[in-house]
């Protein structure tokens, strides 16, 4: 039958109208015409971002305690005796009564502008107010009083990190945004980034989400970026390790920023050591000169997103993907560190997307995002094993102090009583 | 001397095409599926690719409407998905039509692309816009030659963002790049 077609149209093209073979020529001919007529198009639309500037002034005077407000969007946790502290991301603190753990109260909220990190010693809050470290009195959270602004402690969010005078710091509080079209041609230019440079004061958010070390502090989250110990408050930035001197609580002293690497995350105070975690390393730093922390190792690994707890002989690592470098690690990472100036990897563990971890005796406690937040029986580090999942979702971070685990995640505050292994159970919510 | 040799070439084109306006006329059934199966190239400025487009639908008469769907190679391995519109004129053995294409153009990934953003790149659905002019050529009652020619268009958008999440500002990084494609066409393909 095809053979027939085939012949039909032999037939028609060569006996019945022979003009009609050209057809193909006429297309072809057309094509040949117009094609170099035509112009292939691309355009790039962006929100092009501009800086909104105010005052550190005018920032410092909104610091206050005021009634307590709704927690919208989480951040950092910090306990410190029946008081729990609780971030809420650029805006200030949230101060929870604790005494009764399955019904805790807040109390207040202290409004501290471009707040993420806070530390406690005896009755004063350690802050970030943008590029200022605020000491804050806060022997009654519902009328604080500020002791001190330690100027252009984090100056890389600072628009002038050298002065002193907040008069002439003017910090990024929000941006505006409009949409544009460009060329691709011309948007390849920029190397693709339209809002990078233009000489802005970079306001980088601090990543979300550590254990303080001395009686007289509290306990921070494994995402703190500040850690009290003894007479220093150590706070990271992405880069550099800020050394300030706390002897004088009321009043302290910055000693030094030491450049410490980059892409820095995580801070957790064990043993008269600093444990560093970063996007691509985790580093150890002897505190036997507080005033100068000294490295003692540093560990590579692919870009991972890793806080890092120590507990005896051993440090923890949470590695999960991130988003900017592509990796694809998930996982638990046990490292020995019985030699401190070179630790090494004993097991991996894998997981779903692990972030905060806290460890308490025997007990591991892991936020695994969707996954639900774990408790482990970590007894053998050989042989870690799923004791109990709770499937909460979005937790990031989580402190395990006294029998009690404070979860914090995007929907919240929870605790769990773990006292008894055999009925680990959700104590409030908040 | 462009202008004198694309004068010729349409004069010629010219010729070439007037036995299709000159058949007689000869009603055919009222209302019949159909299918059109065919193969075409594609030419412009990012180069020649191959398109290949499966239409069914129904004639009525002189007109015919159908749905279509097909491979796109040029640029991008796109999958088209389009209303096929067309009008004959003449109801000889050989016949002259005029057609129009519209829908959507899906994405199908290929190992060799190379992608636009560094974070969170996807691709999103373009428009795909076609329209031309041909002849069918009748082997018998059952089957039919085509040859066609015209402008087609294809749009391709592809979002993602070149900075991580936590580059200043706070918010949206998102990029959007519309490739917009502008090619000519022809094709050959049977009717059954």
């Amino acid at each position: 039958m095809f053979y027939n077609h085939c012949q039909r149209l032999k037939y028609c093209f060569m006996k019945k109208n022979i003009s009609v073979a050209g057809l193909p020529f006429f297309l072809f001919s057309m094509a040949l015409l117009f094609s170099s007529c035509l112009k292939d198009h691309c355009s790039r639309t962006y929100k092009i971002y501009t800086p909104v500037y105010t005052k550190m002034t005018t920032l410092r005077a909104t610091v206050q305690s005021m009634a307590a407000t709704p927690v919208v969007n989480t951040g950092k946790l910090y306990v410190k005796g029946n008081w729990i502290f609780l971030n809420e991301q650029n805006r200030g603190i949230h101060v929870i009564d604790n005494s009764n753990p399955a019904h805790p109260v807040k109390t207040s909220f202290i409004n501290i502008p471009g707040n993420i990190d806070m530390a406690v010693k005896n009755n004063l809050l350690y802050a970030d107010l943008y590029s200022d470290l605020a000491v804050i009195n806060i022997s009654d959270p519902k009328r604080i009083s500020v002791e001190k602004y330690l100027t252009n402690t984090f100056s890389d969010k600072s628009s002038d990190p050298n002065t002193s005078n907040p008069d002439s710091i003017n910090i990024i509080t929000s941006w505006a945004s409009r949409d544009t079209v460009v060329s691709c041609a011309d948007a390849n230019n920029w190397n693709g980034c339209i809002n990078c440079g233009g000489g802005i004061a970079l306001n980088t958010p601090a990543q979300l989400y550590n254990a303080a070390a001395t009686s007289d502090a509290g306990v921070a989250g494994s995402q703190a970026r500040f850690a009290a110990v003894n007479n220093y408050l150590y706070a990271v930035t992405t880069s550099n390790l800020n050394v300030i001197n706390i002897t004088d609580a009321a009043n302290p002293q910055l000693v030094q920023k030491k450049n410490i690497g980059w892409d820095i995350e995580t801070i957790f105070p064990y043993n008269n050591k600093l444990f560093i975690g970063a996007g691509t390393s985790m580093s150890a730093y002897d505190l036997q000169d507080p005033a100068n922390p000294a490295l003692l190792s540093w560990n590579g690994h692919w870009c991972s997103r890793d806080p890092v707890v120590v507990d005896g002989k051993y440090a923890y690592v949470t590695l999960h993907a991130a988003n900017f470098c592509r990796s694809s690690i998930n996982e638990l990472e046990v490292y020995d560190i019985s030699v401190p100036n070179s630790p090494t990897l004993v097991k991996t563990y894998p997981l779903t997307h692990p972030q905060g971890l806290s460890k308490e005796g025997n007990l591991l406690f892991i936020c695994d995002a969707n996954d639900g937040f774990k408790v482990f029986d970590a007894a053998d580090v050989n042989n870690i094993r799923l004791i109990k999942r709770f499937p909460v979702f979005d937790t990031y971070d989580v402190i395990a102090l006294d029998g009690r685990a404070y979860v914090v995640g995007k929907s919240g505050l929870s605790q769990y009583d773990y006292s008894n292994l055999s009925n680990i159970h959700l104590l409030s919510k908040l | 001397m462009y202008k004198i040799k694309n004068g010729l070439v349409l004069l010629l084109c010219s010729c070439l095409l007037a036995p299709c306006f000159a058949q007689q006329y000869s009603p055919g059934p009222k209302t019949t599926f159909q299918s059109i199966n065919q193969m075409g190239l594609l030419d412009g400025e990012s180069g020649a690719a191959v398109q290949l487009q499966t239409i069914n639908g129904v004639r009525h008469q002189s007109w015919f409407i159908g749905a279509g769907l097909g491979l796109d190679y040029y640029k991008f391995r796109t999958i088209p998905l389009f209303l096929d519109l067309r009008k004959t004129f003449g109801n000889g053995s050989n016949q002259f039509f005029l057609y129009s294409d519209a829908g959507a153009s899906f994405y199908w990934k290929r190992d060799k692309d190379v992608k636009e953003y560094f974070l969170n790149d996807k691709f999103k659905p373009g428009l795909l816009a076609e329209a031309g002019l041909g002849c069918s050529i009748k082997i018998n009652s059952g089957l039919h030659v085509l040859f066609s020619g015209g402008y087609s268009y294809k749009s391709v958008r592809e979002q993602g963002s070149l900075v991580w999440i936590d580059w200043p500002p706070p918010g949206d990084n998102t990029a959007v790049t519309e490739h917009h494609l502008n090619r000519v066409v022809i094709k050959a393909g049977l009717v059954f």
